[in-house]
């Protein structure tokens, strides 16, 4: 087999010389192996996060604390809306059903899954956050959404012990802002208690 | 194009046997029927050379030998040079089942299996070469007076021909091509039916195009209150205009004058606004009810998907019992909700059974009772008020009324001269109950005193109900009634413990509400006369386990029922009807004892939808138990004296207490005012409270230092509060709330219904 004409080739076969020629022959002459090769691992190499070295966090209030959960764990934040409670299931932590664009969601109390105080009467909150996968969705209230924070490593430090202990092991670090120290929470072990409060 | 990449060979090649074999199945049974339409023939053949090739390309030489067989007798069939016969059509299905098994096997089983059944393949092969069986042709003429059916059906089209006995000559003996075109249209296979319109879609995003149609026309609803909201705009620019002409008339000048044509030149532009808004909203609203419906539509099968498996079981049926059954389905195109259909098969099925086993006669027992040979049976669909009505009937032995008469009498289920008062729907209700059976003879099919019950609960279980008609010699016809959709059911809204809880209606005997006159007490529990029945009364908030419920003058009753009796369920009040888009509970709350799924109202709210035989179950469990009993007297007078809420009035202006005091009053609340603040706090320390409503400015203690040092005591920490004022500004109403207050009126709220629907929000209904 001849395979495809080298630049060259093609230069010397075209009966009236064309300006793209060239160019078409460049971009059709086939790669050399090493070239392939080191695309291809370059592809293939996995993406490096910089989530080591900053981490974006949605920082709320609730329970008098000031509390924070990274913005990847976090699928929206929305107006308050009505729970109605859940027969036999509602308690303490889980309060019940509420309805976000049609979804109906678990709705939860932040406040008794981390044993912060309970807020002051029905008054109204001012956001549902909602944290979670598509099938594994909680919501909760807080009395405030403070905003969307990006946090150096260098501002995180880990809690300690006695907090780590006292909130379920809910609290993942604590991250340094300019309003305060707000203890970052983790998701995985805040579903885990929210779990165990509907089961 | 579906990519098939990721398919085996011998995955391809099931999956063709398995079409093909589904239209040789249609056709073959069409065949039977009329054996004269020589159309039906040649998909037949077209069926089962694909077969034979695309075994040949897999190496199945089992099924190629099979297949090719059964395309040789199809080309004989078609050529005339042999006729349909009711043996031959046997033969070939069984080579059709033949197919089907072997494409069913794992590819490397397939040779061994080959061998295995070499025997069984040679005698089908064996049998269609050889010639014809003499028996009659399988097409029967039809009954001299066929059921009763739509006008519209083709069943009600076959012109009457006269009775053929078997014995008598065969007409088939004509040439095939030279026979009279049937008169009898067929409605298409319900696969190819609907095949032709069906898309798959993926589940969950069927759900999510639900849940955002739904909340879409939620929406749509809220747009009046906006609308109400520009009215109100629009009637003060009215006053205004009308306060300025009347400075106009007291002697107006030149600036009172521009500010009248200025006011009347917003008024116009308001009022077009107004009409555009208008049409805005009707519009959206209507688009987003359509595009709703048609969301829920979406989960509509035809009819026909669900039965298409019953020709085949009927026919076989018919003929290891040595009867002659034509069966007919109408309404193969009716659309009905996935999920009915598929809880539709088994009900069907053991009904179609029990006719074929009891309800239809021997060919002999109908000749003698001058009837036709062979029976007609009949399987029909149709929408009828919002219903889907499905009947199997039969033009068999009827049911004997006296046969169930003394049955039921012989089980002492009622008394004899009870039993000979019952009409005869009532009667037949009794072949719905566990283990009656008026069959003779106990068979394989049916007939064991089971089936019909597990008929009825398949069907009340999904919210529809069944019922026979019977006459004596004519026939049998069991009529079901069933929701046309699962996705959506029409509910009765009820309050229990603040909160909306929906009854499907279909699943409640009524509601009432019940004066003193009509409840009365036995034995410490409390009933309620229903239709002259005595029914015990249950309260809904307990049953839920929310508390108790408190009753006023009058007592709000849903009346549920099935064959274990009535119950009288208590709930707060009635809220009205509406159609419910049911939502499935979330999986990780698990079975929620009493609910059957969720929904959202017309204003937004979550609703939870009864499950009402669980409740049933679970009451008469918890009675039974001793773990809950019925409403009794001490608790009706005891929710009685709690039923009015105690709200404290803290207001130093006299008028306007007595306002604030009359409009709870009447609310049902019980009040309890003071003059100011220092009266109100000694107040609320020396008594109990549900909710706090209290002014601003008053002497001696004013209501923000009122609500600062109520919050500030943890005995009060979650009492409701209310301030309501004259001050309307907003650092005056960031005052009132930052002090802990819930809600912040101005007393203008006193008109318009914020004030009482703000302490009902609050602290909820006396």
């Amino acid at each position: 087999m001849s395979g495809l004409p080298d630049a060259a080739d093609a230069r010397a076969l075209a009966p009236v010389p064309d300006p793209d020629a060239g160019l078409e022959a460049l971009l059709a002459r086939p790669l050399a192996d090493e070239d392939l090769d080191r695309a291809t691992a370059a592809l293939a190499a996995p993406i490096e996060h910089r989530s080591t070295e900053r981490a974006s966090l949605l920082v709320v209030r609730a329970g008098g604390e000031l509390l924070a959960v990274r913005s990847v764990d976090t699928a929206l934040v929305a107006p308050p809306a009505p729970v109605h409670r859940v027969p036999h299931r509602s308690g303490a932590v889980f309060r019940g059903i509420a309805n976000h664009d049609g979804e109906i969601l678990l709705c939860m109390a932040l406040e008794a899954a981390l044993g912060l105080p309970a807020p002051a009467g029905p008054r109204p909150r001012a956001s549902l956050v909602v944290v979670g996968g598509t099938r594994d969705r909680w919501a909760f209230e807080v009395d405030e959404v403070v905003g969307v924070v990006d946090v150096p490593a260098s501002a995180m430090r880990a809690p300690p012990v006695t907090v780590a202990v006292a909130r379920n092991g809910c609290i993942a670090t604590l991250a340094r802002l300019e309003h305060g120290e707000a203890s970052v929470l983790d998701a995985g072990a805040l579903a885990a208690i929210f779990r165990g409060a509907v089961g | 194009m579906s990519d098939l990449g990721g398919f085996s060979m011998h995955e391809l090649f099931r999956a063709e046997v398995e079409t093909h074999c589904a239209a040789l199945t249609d056709g073959l049974l069409a065949l039977e029927r009329t054996p004269e339409d020589v159309s039906v023939i040649a998909p037949l053949m077209r069926a089962a050379h694909s077969i034979k090739g695309a075994a040949r390309i897999v190496g199945v030489d089992a099924a190629v030998t099979v297949a090719h067989h059964m395309e040789d007798t199809f080309v004989r069939i078609q050529k005339g040079q042999e006729r349909t016969t009711r043996a031959r059509i046997d033969q070939l299905l069984e080579g059709n089942d033949f197919l089907l098994r072997i494409a069913a096997l794992p590819e490397a089983e397939v040779a061994s299996w080959s061998v295995e059944h070499a025997a069984e393949a040679n005698e089908i092969t064996t049998a269609l070469s050889a010639p014809a069986a003499d028996d009659a042709p399988p097409a029967a003429p039809a009954p001299a007076v066929p059921p009763a059916a739509p006008a519209s059906s083709p069943v009600a089209a076959a012109p009457a021909r006269p009775i053929t006995p078997t014995t008598a000559p065969s007409p088939a003996a004509a040439p095939v091509a030279q026979r009279p075109a049937p008169a009898v249209t067929e409605a298409p296979p319900a696969a190819e039916a609907a095949e032709a319109r069906a898309v798959r879609v993926n589940a969950d995003n069927l759900d999510r195009m639900m849940r955002l149609a739904g909340e879409s026309m939620v929406e749509g609803r809220r747009s009046p209150g906006l609308r109400q909201a520009l009215g109100a705009v629009r009637t003060d620019m009215v006053r205004a205009r009308e306060a300025l002409e009347a400075a106009t008339r007291r002697g107006g000048n030149a600036r009172i004058d521009a500010a009248r044509d200025a006011l009347d030149r917003a008024d116009r532009a308001l009022v077009d606004r107004l009409g555009e808004l208008e049409r805005f909203f009707r519009r959206t609203e209507e688009v987003s009810t359509a595009l709703y419906h048609e969301v829920i539509g979406s989960r509509m099968r035809p009819f026909g998907e669900g039965v298409a498996g019953f020709p085949r079981m009927v026919r076989d049926l018919a003929k290891d019992l040595g009867k002659r059954v034509r069966f007919d389905i109408v309404g193969t195109d009716v659309p009905v909700d996935r999920d009915i259909l598929s809880r539709l098969e088994a009900p069907l099925n053991h009904i179609l059974r029990n006719a074929v086993d009891h309800g239809i006669e021997t060919p002999a027992e109908r000749l003698a009772a001058g009837k036709p040979e062979q029976a007609r049976l009949l399987l029909e669909a149709r929408h009828h008020a919002g219903q889907l009505l499905v009947r199997v009937s039969e033009d068999g032995r009827g049911i004997d009324p006296a046969r169930i008469r003394a049955k039921v009498v012989e089980r002492g289920l009622q008394a004899a001269d009870v039993v000979a008062r019952l009409g005869e729907r009532e009667l037949f209700d009794f072949l719905f109950l566990p283990g009656f059976s008026t069959a003779r003879q106990v068979t394989e099919i049916s007939g064991r005193g089971v089936g019909l019950d597990v008929v009825h609960q398949a069907v009340v279980a999904t919210g529809g109900s069944v019922r026979v008609e019977s006459r004596l010699g004519a026939g049998t016809t069991f009529a079901l009634q069933l929701p046309v959709t699962l996705s959506v059911v029409r509910a009765a809204l009820v309050e229990v413990a603040d909160e909306p809880y929906a009854f499907p209606l279909s699943r409640i005997d009524r509601v009432l509400r019940a004066g003193a006159d009509r409840i009365s007490s036995v034995q410490g529990r409390l009933q309620c006369d229903v239709d002259g029945e005595a029914t015990g009364l249950v309260d809904a908030a307990t049953l839920l386990g929310l508390g108790e419920t408190a009753r006023g003058n009058s007592t709000s009753v849903v009346v549920l029922g099935d064959e274990g009796g009535r119950v009288g369920v208590v709930v707060s009040r009635f809220l009205g009807e509406e159609d419910l888009v049911v939502r499935t509970l979330d999986p990780r709350l698990g079975k929620v004892p009493h609910v059957s799924a969720a929904a959202i109202l017309d204003d937004g709210r979550p609703v939870l939808i009864l499950d009402v035989e669980d409740a049933l179950n679970g009451l008469r469990k918890a009675l039974g138990e001793g773990t809950m009993h019925g409403m009794g007297a001490a608790d009706a007078a005891e929710p009685a004296r709690r039923a009015a809420k105690r709200i404290l009035v803290a207001e130093d202006s006299i008028t306007v207490r007595e306002v604030e005091r009359q409009l709870l009053s009447r609310m049902g609340y019980d009040v309890t005012v003071a003059v100011d603040g220092m009266d109100a706090w000694n107040q609320l320390r020396a008594g109990r409270f549900d909710m706090l409503v209290t002014d601003i400015d008053m002497p001696r203690m004013n209501g923000i230092e009122l609500v600062r040092l109520v919050r500030a005591d943890p005995r009060f920490a979650h009492l409701p509060i209310a301030v309501v004022s004259y001050k309307d500004r907003d650092e005056d109403r960031r005052a009132g709330l930052d002090a802990g207050a819930n809600a912040y009126l101005t007393k203008g709220s006193f008109q318009d219904q914020s004030f009482a629907a703000t302490v009902t929000g609050l602290v909820g209904t006396p």
